[in-house]
């Protein structure tokens, strides 16, 4: 499974994951699943143990409602206590408020239903098996409890009939470079791969490369235009905010605002003789023509 | 600055004969004020990227201040440059007008 395409993923995790019936706050909430089950399958089909990497791809899927929580309240949790459910094309399913989907069988994300469309077929199915429909009857007692538990009989039918999520996840792309692959480094240094790569060879990451270049304050602080009431606190870490007294901070913000109000002072004159004459020059727009 | 300046070199808003003369007296030394922060700017920006927690910042301004005389230059003659500018609005509608437009578009930081 190409772990960037969601349609793949989506799909692999549907086959993987267990449905069984939850309960959660008193009301039983059939072919369900738990958000940690979801990230362990997620974590195995994309093949990494980064958990959190996992949930982003989770929560990806969620946001085109591939599955919702059963109280419809909140995104993917990494958690047991959270429930979810796969977004099924039932017109009994009593909590979707959009007609449900239909996917065409290629299924590869050019499938684009009109909704009425999709919602005739979708009864056109349901008429169409009564051995669901028994299935159903066999089951009579869960199902007044709970307006929000899905009725069994279509599930498996309409597991087809789920709108596959479609997308790039772009952090689980492959690179361009054709020499780039798991176990070769890639020449890039800003290969998004890279660190990944280096762990894996065991290499020592290069200090001020990868991903974590973008956190660095450098590339703030060799601005002009640095945002105007930016604190001295929030420029340096927590063990130098520690290791100064009270006064030490105050004197700091103090030549903090110094300097900032000098650099704004500068840009502020800078704006008036360069970018205004840009626009009120009269004769600016002539030079275009 | 040039926001003001440029257009009033340029368009009809000022009779040419006193145009010249018009610019000096309102915008004074403004380039080289400018200029003078523009160097405080950047003594002050690398000290910051140079320490965390900054010692002190006076020995910069000690080494500005003696170029600081632009100030002097600009300040002393701020009220002439008011009273010149005043007067062109009140007696040039053109200019009046140029004023006010300018005024709304741009930031009004320095205007006196």
């Amino acid at each position: 499974v190409y772990p960037a395409l969601l349609s793949r993923v989506a799909e692999a995790l549907r086959a993987r994951i267990v449905l069984t019936d939850i309960v959660k706050d008193g009301l039983t909430y059939q072919n369900a699943f738990d958000g940690r089950q979801a990230v362990d399958k997620i974590a195995y089909i994309i093949k990494t143990t980064d958990r959190n990497l996992a949930l982003l791809l989770g929560r990806a899927l969620d946001a085109q409602k591939y599955f919702h929580a059963v109280t419809y309240d909140h995104r993917l949790r990494d958690s047991v206590s959270d429930v979810y459910q796969f977004r099924i094309g039932s017109p009994f399913h009593s909590g979707e408020l959009s007609p449900p989907p239909v996917t065409s069988p290629s299924s590869q994300g050019r499938s684009t239903p009109t909704p009425d469309v999709g919602h005739e077929l979708g009864i056109t199915r349901d008429t169409g098996s009564p051995s669901n429909d028994a299935s159903t009857e066999s089951d009579p007692g869960k199902q007044p409890d709970t307006s929000t538990t899905l009725p069994s009989d279509t599930l498996d039918d309409m597991a087809d009939d789920v709108l596959l999520p479609t997308g790039v996840f772009t952090l689980l792309t492959d690179c361009y470079s054709p020499t780039c692959s798991r176990d070769r480094l890639c020449y890039s240094i800003t290969c998004p791969r890279r660190l990944e790569q280096q762990s894996r060879l065991n290499m020592k990451p290069l200090p001020g490369l990868g991903i974590k270049r973008q956190l660095s304050r450098e590339s703030l602080g060799d601005m002009d235009n640095v945002e105007p009431g930016l604190l001295w606190i929030h420029t340096v870490s927590k063990e130098i905010v520690d290791s100064v007294s009270d006064q030490e901070k105050r004197r700091q913000e103090a030549i903090n605002e110094v300097i900032y109000t000098e650099r704004d002072f500068v840009r502020d004159m800078e704006y008036l003789r360069d970018v205004g004459s840009l626009f009120l020059d009269p004769f600016f727009f002539c030079r275009w023509y | 600055m040039q926001v003001w300046i440029a257009p009033l070199n340029a368009q009809d808003i000022l009779p040419e004969a006193r145009r010249a003369d018009f610019i000096e007296q309102v915008f004074w030394n403004i380039h080289d004020v400018i200029g003078v922060n523009t160097r405080l700017r950047d003594a002050l920006n690398k000290r910051q990227k140079s320490y965390a927690v900054i010692e002190g910042i006076a020995d910069i301004f000690l080494d500005i201040v003696p170029l600081f005389a632009p100030f002097v230059s600009y300040g002393s003659h701020q009220l002439y440059g008011k009273y010149e500018f005043e007067k062109e609005k009140s007696s040039n509608p053109a200019f009046a007008q140029f004023v006010e437009v300018r005024f709304m578009a741009s930031h009004p930081a320095f205007w006196f």
